[in-house]
């Protein structure tokens, strides 16, 4: 990756990088690049989805155990939709 | 009493049962240690005043079930402490102090445990030797001139240099397993789930999982007791047993009934070190000679697994690390123009490692690349996880070294990021796979120092097992422990100052 791409890149990212400590900042990240290039040699086998945190790091329903509310618990907790910042910011 | 400092906290908690120790006295004299030993250590970032907070009240539960409690611990600085300052390394949340407690600090607070205070790690936990930490390093107690591996560095040389009986640690590619082997400890990473995320400062939500550090296995056992359990803040947490992980883990081992996997790609001497190498052919002899029966496996993916991790996780990063503005957490560039500020803040508060992985998360999901990155590495985790999955249907556990090197000096590795990264080559299929791993120390190997002096080092062996087959795993890694005659002793330097017998 170019110099231009790299600062395109770190604008995209919101990030400022040291000018003095430019160059073996570039070099280090085009290292890292390259490393994860190897992946483009794979060919995934079948035609399966891409394993996600919801799909395949499945939670084992059969035996976990939930939590138990203690009895007194309220469950009335809404996210607030408006924040009013006058009032110290809550909702 | 210093002399007990030394001891697996089990045997402790057996003193304190039978009332020969008070654990308020024997956490203050452990802090007390702690002190002395961190102007060489350096383990600690933080320190919790124990003795203006006064004994903790505790109140034993009636189920028979034995629990980490009343025992000191450290907790890496990646976990929420209520009024206590947590920073995950980073000089962007210099500072921040938190409002409440992540939920396994809340747990170990209720089982009357005196956090002793917060341990230096790599920047938001991205690194393998605690080199990229903004607050200075931990130092591998076997050898001051050495790193403890990462990234939870403060974590471990605190447990291994007798700082504290128990530390918490997180495992995003093997940040718990490989700086155990590296300190001669035991670094236990549970199944994705077993324990609550909740509090915990966020590096890749998919890999990341709170782990412990103990000086045997049944000290695992004994904080799984504590720390597994259900968390209604955290909707990935569903702990699986609900049985005792430490009376489990107590029982023999028929070995001759036990199959181990060995993974063919991690026994190859172009990518494992010698001495490495020679503990683990050692550790395999012996689980053969006990009866085991060896079986080998070939992994054609395990050239893949690193570049697949630094892509997932490196997506992900850029993702969580977006809230890091300047606006809500931490110091803030004096900037009155919004991006401006947001950009200079960044900039001056993460490190270069922290920068490269989210340019690198940036880069794979953006427009043209997501497809050929991260969606490629997402389908490679899945065809990891289903050949792990295949492997269990014929073996019981899976071995491997814990690293494919001892512990190098600091700087060593600094020039390539690259070269760093494969400190994890044996780690991070378990967590793509997002099963539980554990390090168990299973003997030293030789290095020459840069001095040129001949410095012993301590390497582990990885435990693997299927995915929620937790108590399994920790039942073999105690009786490895019995089978190879290993019981935890602290270096001689150390040793010396608590008065006990060094080997």
């Amino acid at each position: 990756m170019d110099r231009e791409d790299l600062l395109h890149l770190c604008a995209l990212a919101r990030l400022d990088l040291d000018q003095a400590e430019l160059e073996a900042f570039e070099g280090k990240f085009n290292s890292m690049l390259s490393f994860t290039q190897k992946v483009l040699a794979y060919e995934p086998a079948g035609d399966a989805e891409p394993l996600t945190l919801i799909d395949k790091l499945e939670l084992r329903r059969d035996v976990a155990r939930d939590f138990e509310w203690p009895e007194q618990t309220v469950h009335d907790y809404q996210v607030p939709t408006v924040i009013d910042f006058e009032a110290g910011g809550e909702g | 009493m210093r002399e007990l400092l030394a001891r697996p906290g089990h045997e402790l908690l057996d003193l304190i049962e039978d009332r020969e120790v008070h654990p308020y006295e024997l956490s203050l004299e452990q802090a007390r240690l702690s002190h002395e030993l961190d102007s060489q250590l350096d383990s600690f970032t933080v320190w919790n005043d124990l003795e203006s907070r006064g004994p903790l009240p505790y109140t034993p539960q009636q189920d028979g079930i034995r629990r980490f409690s009343q025992l000191p611990y450290a907790a890496k600085d990646v976990f929420c402490t209520s009024g206590l300052q947590t920073t995950a390394g980073s000089r962007i949340l210099k500072g921040y102090i938190p409002p409440f407690n992540s939920t396994l600090v809340d747990l170990l607070e209720r089982s009357g445990s005196y956090l002793l205070g917060k341990t230096n790690m790599d920047e938001f936990a991205m690194g393998s030797s605690g080199e990229t930490c903004a607050y200075g390093h931990s130092r591998n107690p076997w050898h001051l001139d050495y790193v403890p591996g990462g990234s939870s560095s403060g974590s471990v040389s605190s447990v291994a240099g007798c700082q504290a009986v128990m530390a918490l640690g997180t495992d995003t590619g093997g940040s718990v397993r490989q700086p155990a082997s590296f300190c001669g400890v035991v670094g236990f990473r549970p199944t994705y789930g077993q324990l609550s995320r909740y509090g915990m400062v966020a590096y890749s939500s998919s890999c990341d999982q709170a782990a412990v550090f103990t000086r045997c296995s049944l000290d695992c056992a004994l904080a799984m007791n504590t720390l597994s359990q259900p968390d209604p803040q955290d909707s990935t947490c569903h702990p699986s047993s609900s049985g005792d992980y430490f009376e489990f883990a107590r029982r023999e081992v028929h070995w001759e009934k036990l199959r181990v996997g060995v993974i063919r790609e991690f026994t190859d001497p172009g990518r494992i070190d010698a001495p490495v190498l020679a503990n683990y052919r050692a550790s395999l002899d012996k689980l053969a000679a006990a009866g085991t029966q060896i079986v080998e496996l070939d992994f054609p993916l395990a050239d893949y697994c690193l570049p697949a991790y630094y892509i997932i996780t490196a997506a992900e990063c850029s993702s969580n690390l977006a809230r890091y503005d300047g606006i809500r957490y931490g110091p803030a560039s004096g900037q009155d123009e919004l991006l401006a500020r947001y950009v200079e803040t960044r900039g001056a508060g993460f490190g270069a490692e922290v920068k490269r992985r989210i340019l690198l998360g940036t880069y794979v999901l953006s427009k043209g690349y997501q497809d050929s990155y991260y969606d490629r590495a997402r389908r490679l985790r899945r065809d990891i996880r289903d050949q792990l999955l295949s492997w269990f249907e014929s073996v019981d556990i899976i071995a491997t070294p814990t690293s494919p090197t001892l512990a190098f000096p600091f700087g060593a590795r600094n020039e390539d990021p690259v070269r760093m990264y494969i400190a994890d080559l044996c780690t991070v299929f378990v967590n793509l796979a997002g099963t539980a791993g554990i390090s168990v120390p299973n003997g030293f190997g030789s290095d020459t120092a840069p001095d040129g002096s001949t410095v012993q080092l301590p390497t582990g062996l990885q435990l693997v097992c299927a995915p929620w087959s937790d108590e399994l795993l920790l039942r073999v890694a105690h009786n490895f422990e019995l089978l190879s005659g290993w019981r935890y002793t602290p270096p001689q330097w150390i040793a010396k100052k608590l008065g006990i017998q060094a080997k």
